[in-house]
Formats: structure tokens, sequence, C-alpha cells
């Protein structure tokens, strides 16, 4: 007997313990350097992964403002094959999980990165970024063409909750991360440049996305200047299934229990 | 990476910035051209700042032009490192060339007094000569001089020590008198590459991504001090 479509089911994720560090904020692999309290995380993102290898963006930068900073890297990355090859091995051997964070640029490239990450070991989802400006459409198709084995996580900027969310509600996508929000501030130069935001100031637009998510019934990983013990507790009473964090982890000698410890105790 | 409590004890006013003295209760080792981070203990969110000791201190470290304004004596901080690669000076050097064409030499002031006490002739050449080199106390045994002046020091150098900001990289090959592309460095060499490092290593978020003969590599982990040779007519 055949199985109508519908019978098919979101593939389950379970993020045990409840946090992992965002995209972008640890590294390709779970490293020695700025974390030693790994059992902590239920799983490691690895930062960005595109087909093709991409070069720092020309325009590079890092610009403070009051409540936070702008990065714009332009994503640099070595491209997936070179990514697996330096990496797999690494994974494998991970203190805890892995989710590897492609780029969703294009149907194609998607179809030929999913199915190479369903044979290495330790990795238990992938984690789909689009560009900000992705319509609905569009990201529907990319989602479809990134199906297989591993469940999907998709993230979403709090800015594209309103337009993307909408088409993830009956879809087989397992969760919604909420990352960075992204901004535009003029260089030394005046130029402007857009970036991802990070700092505490990000975080009501995070927690009211991660509100707006939850109430449709979409399983949510809040994050998104997450600093403190109370903004992890504000996420998990919002509906967050986990947490995720990031430019927290930049801060030197930073002890990850400070941080999210009592709030294990009181899932 | 090591982190330890420490205490603004002391700032001042330097052209590029506030520098200032840092008490730490840690012993530490840095090595001239690697680099610490400093935050203020209770500030959540604020990026940690880069510093380059210019100095070590009984109990501490000076730095020179690189804390925020609004930091004042007495404030709590918390320090980690050091970190990324710093200078490798020869024992062998006995005539040592320094440059600093667009800031201040405090960085390369631990590399100076390395080459005073290794008995090298030690020179600096500074742009904006007359602002920067009035401001800091240099060793009597430095000789200080005009930016334009070292193409022909580079005759009997046999280091050349360089601190200068990624995006004036390309200039490089011409600071030293280098005309085109491939002609060979008149001494072996370093560079300190300085940039913004908001990840100091942790994420390789690329921000300091700079090119070198051996490809891109990252200011903060690979650096922030590179082989001269690995920089000229290619970084950037």
């Amino acid at each position: 007997m055949w199985l109508d479509e519908s019978a098919i089911q979101k593939q389950d994720l379970i993020i045990d313990p409840p946090y992992v560090n965002a995209a972008g904020s640890l590294g390709f692999y779970p490293g020695a350097s700025a974390v030693s309290d790994w059992h902590l995380l239920g799983a490691f993102i690895t930062n960005p992964v595109s087909l093709k290898a991409r070069k720092p963006a020309e325009n590079r930068v890092c610009i403070n403002f009051a409540d936070g900073f702008l990065l714009h890297t332009g994503l640099p990355n070595p491209g997936f094959s070179v990514v697996l090859k330096r990496y797999a091995q690494r994974w494998a051997r991970a203190p805890l999980p892995v989710i590897v964070h492609l780029i969703a640029e294009d149907v194609k490239g998607l179809a030929q990165m999913v199915p190479r990450l369903e044979v290495c070991e330790n990795i238990i989802a992938v984690e789909l970024g689009f560009a900000p400006d992705i319509s609905a459409d569009e990201a529907d198709r990319l989602i479809d063409s990134a199906f297989g084995e591993l469940p999907i996580i998709i993230c979403l900027s709090p800015y594209q909750v309103s337009t993307i969310a909408p088409v993830l509600v009956d879809s087989r996508v397992s969760m919604i991360r909420i990352c960075e929000a992204r901004g535009m501030l003029p260089d030394d130069n005046g130029k402007l440049v857009r970036g991802r935001l990070y700092g505490t100031g990000l975080f009501p637009t995070a927690l009211q996305a991660v509100h707006e998510l939850a109430a449709m019934g979409l399983s949510v990983i809040g994050g998104g200047g997450v600093y403190t013990n109370a903004q992890v507790k504000a996420l998990f009473q919002a509906g967050a299934a986990a947490v995720s964090l990031d430019a927290v982890l930049w801060r030197g000698g930073l002890k990850l229990d400070t941080l999210i410890e009592e709030s294990i105790k009181e899932q | 990476m090591d982190a330890c409590n420490a205490q603004l004890i002391e700032i001042w006013q330097a052209p590029e910035g506030n520098g200032g003295r840092i008490r730490v209760d840690h012993p530490f080792d840095i090595v001239p051209g690697q680099y610490m981070l400093v935050r203020r203990a209770l500030d959540l969110s604020s990026l940690p700042m880069v510093v380059f000791p210019s100095s070590k201190v009984d109990n501490g470290l000076i730095t020179a032009a690189s804390l925020p304004i609004d930091w004042t004596p007495g404030e709590q901080l918390n320090l980690s490192g050091p970190l990324g690669h710093g200078f490798r000076l020869p024992a062998s050097v006995r005539f040592l060339g320094m440059a600093v064409p667009d800031g201040d030499p405090s960085r390369l002031m631990p590399l100076i007094d390395a080459g005073i006490r290794q008995g090298a002739a030690v020179s600096l050449f500074l742009g904006k000569l007359n602002e920067r080199a009035s401001f800091f106390p240099l060793p009597a045994a430095l000789e200080v001089q005009p930016l334009s002046a070292l193409p022909e020091a580079l005759v009997w150098a046999d280091f050349l020590a360089v601190d200068i900001l990624l995006r004036s990289l390309s200039s490089l090959g011409e600071l030293l008198g280098l005309k085109g592309g491939n002609q060979k460095l008149p001494c072996p060499g370093q560079v300190l590459v300085r940039t913004d490092m908001p990840c100091a290593g942790i994420a390789d978020c690329g921000v300091c991504a700079l090119k070198t003969r051996s490809g891109w590599r990252l200011a903060c982990k690979d650096g922030p001090v590179f082989d001269m040779e690995e920089l000229i007519d290619v970084a950037g």
C-alpha cells in the first residue's frame, strides 16, 4: 500500500540540553578555544557553508553601535567540498551532535549538498539560511529541495517571520531558529554597510518572533541578543524549545554554566 | 583561553585614544605583537577591546591607546589572552628597523625593548613624526627618523618590523621602496596587521581576513603578525 503525501510527518529533532550556538559564532567545528563545557550545549551549529567557496566581502567590517554591533563579512567559507574534507572527521569525533548550516542559494546546490551530509557521522540536522529579501515561494522551493533523511531547521530573522513562517506551518520542517536581524550603518568613510546585528538591543524583537512562531505551533530555537540568564528564561517562557547563543560566546572567559545552568534546572 | 580579573588603575589621553595602566592579579607572559582582550567585568554585551600591551609593569600592563573614553580608574575588568602570533626576533639581529606609517609606536615598544636588550641598534621610522614621537617616552638608545628615510635604512637593517593598518597593506611595497612586483625584500621582516578582530579567533568570522601568498588568512589567529614576504604585493 502506498502512503499518501499527507502521511509524511515532520522529522523529530530533540536538542538536549536545549542550547546551541548560533551559526557563525563558534567556527566550523567544536574546537577547544572558546567553550570547554560542551556538555551544556545540545548541539553544535557550524559556520555557514556554501556550495562554492566565498571570499571575504571587499568592505568587511565590524561597526559598533549603542547596544551592539553590526558585522559584515560576506560569510566567507572554503566551499562545501573543502569543508567536508576538512571537518567531517572532526564532526564525527565531536563531543556533541553537529548541525551543518547551509547557505540556501539555489535548488541545485542544496540538492547536491544535503545527500552528502546524510552519510556523515554525528550530524543530526541541516540548517538552512536564506537571503534577507527572499520571498515565501522561493523559500518554499529551497526547503523542498533540501528534504532527505536529515531533519531541517530553518533560520529566520525576526523580520522574515511574517513572510516566511506561514509556509512552514504545515511543512516537514522540524524547527525554526531565530537568527540575527539585518541592519545598516555608515562605516568610517560614511559608506552605508548592510550586515548582521548583534547585541542586547536585538532581544525584544527576537523574543516577540519566538512568541509568534510558538503560537503558530512551530518548534522554535530562540536567539538574538541573549546575554543573561533572565533572557534565556524569557525565551522559554515565550515558547522556545531551545535557545541559541551568539556573540555572548565571544566574551573572553565566558563560563556557560553562569548563563544557562539555572535554566536547565528549571526545565 | 586564560581569563582573569583586572582593574584599571590609571588613564591618560594619547593622540589616538585613551591609554592606561591595568593591574592584573595573575602572572602572564606575552610575546611582542600578541594581543589581549579586555572588557568591563559587568558589561553584558559590548565586544571586548583588543589591547596590545606597550609594556609589562609590576602586577600588570600598560596599554597605550585602545581604551574607551568612558572607562575610568578603578574600573573592574576582565582580561583574557594572550592571543595570536607575535614577532619572532632572531637572536642574531644587530640592526633592527621598525616602521609605523599610520599610527603610534606603542604596539612595537616591547619589540624595541627586546631589540635593545639583545644589543641591536634600533631605528624607528614614523609617519607624522613630530606628533607621535613626542608623546611616548622612547628609550634613549632608540633612533627615531621620518618614514621617508626608511628605504635607505633597509640597506643596513637585518630585520624590519612594521605596524600597519589592514587597509594600508597594499602600500607596503611602496613603503619599502620596492617598485613593481616580485622584487626581493631588502631584509627579512614581519608585519603586525591592525584591524578589527571581533571574534578574536573563536568563530572565523572573517572580518580580519587578509590575502597572503598562502591564501586567505585571519589576523586574529594566523596573525596579527605575519612574515613580510607573505604580504608584499598580495595583501589587502
